[in-house]
């Protein structure tokens, strides 16, 4: 019975934890929604497609070694990472790291590093929206 | 019995310095605000193998840090500084052992350019492995060191 009841609390706790990471995805969004709104004329909405077009596109715009976000990030958005210092980067599907892409300052470091390494500029609202709604699904 | 237990203390005792200078068990960054700012990329280097004025001068650098802008704000650049100070291979709780050779108008960027390194890995069989494992950098410890990030740099067999 008390084991039951254990295993109840833990699940509720890991489901209002999965919740809460969730709702800081969803901030997240909303904020980068409202910076497309104002900056694209015509703005309907984040595309998942265009998020996976932009994640698996080769740019020769950016850095000679990273041509792609694929470059570091594997083109299988479950798989781990390594960036070319060898490091482990974790997977960026959000099926498999809940945490990500819900810590606003950590999204916007790595976005601003890596669009400038991979695209030779900043993401735009629209696309960093998009890179999530991708992400969001995997 | 008590002779054995006292040639084994002896024997420890004399031994230790030749063990202690294997350098195989390095205590590991464990700074969160290093690991996380220092760590994400590469491997978070522990600050002993690097004197205080090159730690300086990679931080003074970040808008260009080997190609790549890793520009932090100037709190989180000042509180890194404080830390790779104090525990930089000059600190007084430095490992001298790795900046042994290294002469003080030098301030190396890289832990791959001081002597101590390089005594380390100029021998072929460190070459070898490079060449082996299709390496592109010297800035990867944990392709050979694979307990690197726990400090331990043991080589597997």
């Amino acid at each position: 019975m008390m084991q039951a009841m254990v295993a109840v609390l833990v699940l509720l706790t890991a489901m209002q934890a999965g919740e809460a990471l969730a709702d800081g995805r969803q901030a997240l969004l909303a904020g980068y929604e409202k910076e497309a709104l104002a900056a694209e004329p015509g703005f309907a909405g984040f595309s998942g497609a265009r998020g996976e077009a932009l994640f698996r596109g080769a740019f020769t715009t950016g850095k000679p070694d990273t041509p792609s976000c694929t470059t570091c990030h594997t083109r299988d958005p479950r798989q781990a990472g390594k960036t070319r210092a060898g490091k482990v980067i974790d997977p960026l599907a959000v099926s498999v790291s809940p945490q990500r892409f819900t810590d606003a300052g950590k999204v916007e470091k790595w976005f601003g590093r890596n669009c400038d390494s991979v695209l030779g500029r900043a993401c735009t609202p629209l696309e960093k929206g998009d890179f999530i709604t991708f992400m969001s699904a995997q | 019995m008590k002779r054995a237990v006292f040639a084994a203390l002896i024997s420890t005792w004399v031994f230790s310095p030749v063990l202690a200078d294997q350098g195989e068990r390095i205590p590991p960054p464990r700074d969160p605000l290093y690991l996380k700012e220092c760590g994400g990329c590469h491997l978070a280097f522990p600050p002993f193998f690097l004197p205080a004025r090159s730690w300086e001068k990679l931080l003074a650098g970040l808008d260009d840090h080997f190609g790549e802008n890793a520009a932090l704000s100037p709190e989180v650049v000042q509180q890194l500084g404080t830390y790779l100070a104090g525990e930089a291979g000059d600190a007084e709780k430095g490992g001298r052992r790795y900046l042994r050779d290294l002469p003080p108008g030098e301030t190396p960027l890289r832990i791959s350019e001081t002597p101590y390194w390089r005594h380390e890995h100029g021998e072929r069989e460190a070459r070898g492995m490079y060449a082996q494992r299709k390496m592109t950098t010297w800035a990867d410890c944990a392709a050979c060191h694979r307990g690197a990030e726990q400090g331990d740099y043991e080589l597997e067999d």
